[in-house]
């Protein structure tokens, strides 16, 4: 190489070393809050988490260039700049932080931000609730982003239902939805050609999650109607009446499978009507899954239902919390970044992750057009919020009203475990899941190397946890791996349990690689687990692989859970906290 | 030297001291004054003390310039209730502009507010609603007031009364009680409106007869506690899921008028039993206050009274303290095909006493 050229490549290193320290300057100096700033704090909801870091960035950065991002002025003389922290998190999960900053300020839980911007003010009316006191001012919390809770049903399942009750897409809600429950042959009465006998419904944990909890209200509003109240608003009476919580069953007995956060379940939504038939979603995510933003590129469209007895609409507000951690300069620089939030600037691009805006001066744009789903003209009929302690009571009836699961946790023990110490990562994720499960549900526990053996047979966890504890911890490896037959066997017998109102699923733990099984294979696997999804609970195997997995290994795993429509997870110790996390909220 | 150049140079030397005094006048730092007012005066109160900045008025012997600045930190309410930790050994404003002396009059006297102005701005409480709904419910002859949303209230539902299917509940809104002033003052004509008086009587309200008029109105209100900041706005935003009606101090509605506009055509009218916020301006007087604070905050004071400040108010759909609007006010002239009114007649109910006020705040926040 010539000398000349030598040089060109060291001037031309350094040039882009120049730029890329720039860039780091730039994002650091941004990152850093100016001189004699108010620091503030924000908590936002997870769907949020798509805007507004760009919105915090822009408004410190207007700061550090000493300009006041409200007006476009330049600060004026001892006015101080503010500057913004930001991150996600779910709002059922930092309103119960926020609370026990209040109350338990030495729980693992505590968040102390200035600002809380939940999905829906629910979250804040709870907060106040529980910690009998004005944390949160609600009538000044404002909305940033507007995003009424939909039915999302499948345009076929839909269609179907308008063509086969003589209605249209106004005159339906859940009544008509659980026409197509109450039909004997399900949507096969509909007009459905092979449609299954069973409707499939699911919805997020509303502990966490708000469309979990404003679904939840939703049905407890449904089965009360149905009960004969004719009321506006549900009391207390409504929600303790053994009737309205039978009614509350009725619905939660559609329930495929549970999920803690609308991140997730959005995913599996995509996957088509051969998944989920109808499920309560903000319209935002609804339009993600119609614009193919999600894991899955949906087979048809997801229409948005706003039914006809009513629904939430999710404003995302800006709670200030009103607590010993803020001062009155922070909660009135909070204000000014909550009027930065609704200024038409930001108001747009919000919009263009589907949701509505809160500034009247911003016209409904894109994405809000009807390939994506959504009604964007008409009357949205909305419920009555009910009161902080009704809102509680309904929340704490979950436990008794949720559809409760049959889980077998099936563990290959075979010879290939005991290598990268597969057996031992296998047995910590199975202790952590049965820590994390509700002790009503049952679980039992099989193994299995050249055979299949069930060691601690399906029951309430609340009777066998000890038992299932034990016999995880002297798990030894041994001979071959007969998976398919292993599988297969679990599926069949999940599926004989008598009770039909329960989740059935399979956990299962392995490397993936079936050396032995003598009576089945991975298509028996495949179809064994089909042949249950036109069940009222069909069985689903959930799949966690250990170790270093071959590409073929991987193709087995992604089988059977493809057949089941869920997704393989990979054992890796380093992410076995999510793994579990997302397998636990199932159930 | 000749006389007229001794005349020309003590007049040079006069315009050059004024000059010299005017700009270190104009360097010195003002006399800034905070005032308190409430969220839902932000804008035009911003817009008023900019206003009043520009003037550099001077104030006191030494004429130092004046300035107020706004802080919107806390509610009328949270005033009243002294829910603000305002004390005169730790932080509190200067000034204070609530929306209604009904908050001043019955104010704890650990708040030693003196007034400075009885009325800056007048802003009449008025009904407005989705041209629809408002049509349902007068269409039998009742005038758009208390009796007939109380009737639709009690219907429940938009359909009952002739309405689409998809129409929902009736969903009334005012300020909320327990943060405005307004929406006390709306509880107030309620009262006054079943009374048929002027003058409220507390202890009617403790009857059977109001239980059984007030219930369904507590019912139709209740979604407007979740309705922050302006409930018009929340209408223009969102239609009708916000709220089919409301009653709420004028300004609000011709602030918003053209986006409501944008939903529907809008109705307007007036409660025959009516208040009128009158926009107070009181000064934190204890023994640290300054006479340089009170001549900023009557200055201030003077300044909003006067044909300039009166002219910011109007474009905020306020109207003077003293006087009329007419055709040449623009947000007034603009809404007057919907109801609005240039002259208001109606009744003016008398201001309640702070075990009034709590009632009424009781009939929806207990």
């Amino acid at each position: 190489m010539k000398w000349r050229t030598l040089w060109l490549f060291v001037l031309l290193a350094m040039g882009l070393a120049a730029c890329d320290g720039g860039n780091n300057a730039q994002q650091a100096g941004a990152q850093k809050p100016p001189t004699n700033a108010i620091e503030i704090s924000i908590i936002y909801a997870p769907e949020s988490h798509d805007y507004m870091p760009k919105i915090i960035q822009e408004f410190n950065d207007a700061f550090a260039r000493g300009v006041n991002p409200v007006t476009g002025q330049k600060l004026a003389q001892g006015e101080q700049p503010i500057f913004v922290t930001g991150r996600s998190g779910s709002s059922g999960t930092v309103m119960q932080g926020i609370v026990n900053a209040i109350l338990t300020p030495t729980s693992e839980n505590v968040e102390r931000p200035t600002i809380f911007q939940p999905s829906v003010s629910h979250w804040l009316v709870l907060a106040n609730h529980h910690t009998r006191r004005e944390l949160f001012n609600v009538s000044e919390a404002l909305p940033t982003a507007y995003a009424p809770v939909v039915m999302a049903i499948w345009e076929s399942r839909l269609q179907a239902i308008q063509k086969t009750l003589g209605k249209s897409e106004t005159e339906i809600g859940w009544e008509e939805l659980l026409q197509v429950f109450d039909a004997p042959n399900g949507w096969q009465d509909f007009g459905i050609p092979n449609g299954r006998r069973t409707v499939f419904y699911g919805h997020t944990d509303p502990f966490v999650s708000s469309t979990g909890l404003s679904s939840l209200i939703m049905t407890y509003y449904a089965a009360a109607r149905e009960a004969g109240f004719t009321g506006r608003r549900l009391g207390l009476d409504q929600v303790n009446d053994e009737r309205v919580r039978d009614g509350v069953r009725r619905v939660e007995s559609l329930i495929k499978h549970y999920s803690t956060r609308t991140t997730e379940f959005k995913n599996y939504i995509a996957q088509g009507p051969s998944y989920l038939d109808f499920v309560p979603l903000e319209e935002n995510d609804l339009i993600a899954i119609n614009r193919g933003l999600t894991d899955f590129q949906p087979p048809e469209r997801l229409v948005a239902l706003y039914p006809k007895e009513g629904t939430f609409w999710h404003e995302h507000p800006m709670g200030i919390v009103n607590a010993n951690w803020t001062t009155p300069e922070q909660r009135n620089a909070a204000k000014v970044f909550v009027d930065y939030v609704r200024l038409p600037e930001q108001q747009k691009y919000i919009m263009t992750f589907g949701f509505r805006p809160v500034n009247p001066d911003v016209e409904l744009a894109f994405p809000f057009e009807p390939q994506y789903g959504v009604r964007t003209s008409g009357q949205i009929t909305v419920l009555d919020v009910p009161d902080a302690e009704v809102v509680a009571a309904i929340q704490n009836s979950w436990e008794f009203v949720k559809k409760q699961a049959d889980v077998m946790i099936l563990i290959d023990i075979s010879g290939s475990m005991a290598q990268e110490r597969k057996l031992e990562q296998a047995k910590v994720a199975a202790r952590a899941f049965i820590d994390r499960m509700d002790g009503n549900n049952r679980v039992g526990l099989a193994v299995f190397s050249d055979t299949t053996r069930v060691l601690v047979p399906l029951d309430n966890l609340e009777t066998n946890i000890v038992q299932m504890r034990q016999v995880i911890d002297n798990l030894q490896t041994e001979g071959g791996t007969a998976l398919y037959d292993a599988t297969v066997e679990m599926v069949q017998l999940m599926s004989s349990q008598d009770d039909s109102d329960r989740i059935r699923a399979v956990l299962l733990l392995s490397d993936g690689e079936d050396t032995t099984s003598q009576k089945h294979n991975l298509n028996d696997v495949e179809n064994v687990i089909k042949a249950t999804r036109n069940d009222l609970n069909p069985v689903f195997v959930v799949p966690v692989g250990y170790g270093t997995l071959n590409d073929t290994l991987i193709r087995v795993l992604q089988r059977i859970a493809a057949a089941s429509n869920t997704t393989w997870q990979s054992g890796d110790p380093n992410n076995i906290q999510r793994v579990l996390e997302l397998i636990s909220s199932f159930f | 030297m000749r006389r007229s150049t001794i005349v020309f140079f003590v007049f040079v030397l006069l315009i050059g001291g004024l000059i010299g005094y005017n700009q270190f006048l104009k360097n010195q730092p003002p006399i800034e004054v905070v005032i308190a007012v409430d969220p839902s005066m932000r804008d035009w109160a911003n817009a008023l003390a900019a206003a009043f900045n520009q003037q550099n008025a001077l104030v006191g012997v030494g004429g130092q310039r004046a300035s107020v600045r706004i802080d919107a930190s806390f509610t009328d309410m949270q005033v009243w209730q002294e829910r603000t930790g305002w004390r005169s050994d730790s932080a509190h404003p200067d000034g204070w502009l609530p929306s209604s002396s009904i908050v001043t009059v019955s104010l704890s006297s650990q708040l030693p507010f003196r007034v400075v102005e009885s009325s800056l701005a007048r802003s009449p409480l008025m009904w407005g609603g989705f041209e629809s709904r408002v049509a349902l419910m007068t269409a039998d002859g009742l005038p758009f007031d208390w009796d007939a949303v109380q009737r639709a209230a009690a219907a429940q539902r938009w359909q009952n009364l002739g309405g689409g299917a998809d129409w929902g509940n009736v969903n009334m809104a005012i300020n909320w009680v327990n943060a405005s002033a307004s929406g006390v003052s709306a509880m107030l004509t309620a009262a006054a409106a079943h009374q048929q008086s002027v003058t409220v009587d507390r202890t009617a309200l403790l009857g059977a007869d109001f239980s059984a008029w007030f219930a369904p109105l507590r019912d139709a209100l209740l979604n407007a506690r979740r309705l922050a900041g302006s409930p018009a706005l929340a209408m223009a935003t969102r239609g009708a899921t916000a709220a089919d009606f409301a009653l709420l101090p004028e300004f609000q509605w011709l602030v918003d008028l053209e986006t409501l506009l944008r939903k529907e055509r809008m109705a307007f009218a007036y409660p025959a039993y009516n208040v009128e916020l009158d926009f107070p301006l009181l000064i934190w007087e204890d023994v640290q206050t300054t006479d340089a604070q009170r001549a900023v905050l009557r200055a201030f004071a003077d300044f909003t009274l006067s044909e300039a400040g009166q002219a910011v108010l109007k474009g905020f759909g306020l109207r003077p303290a003293q006087g009329g609007v007419g055709s040449g006010d623009a947000l007034f002239a603009r809404a007057v095909q919907y109801g609005v009114r240039y002259q208001l007649d109606g009744q003016r109910v008398t201001t309640p006493d702070r075990l009034l006020s709590e009632q009424l705040i009781r009939l929806l926040d207990n």
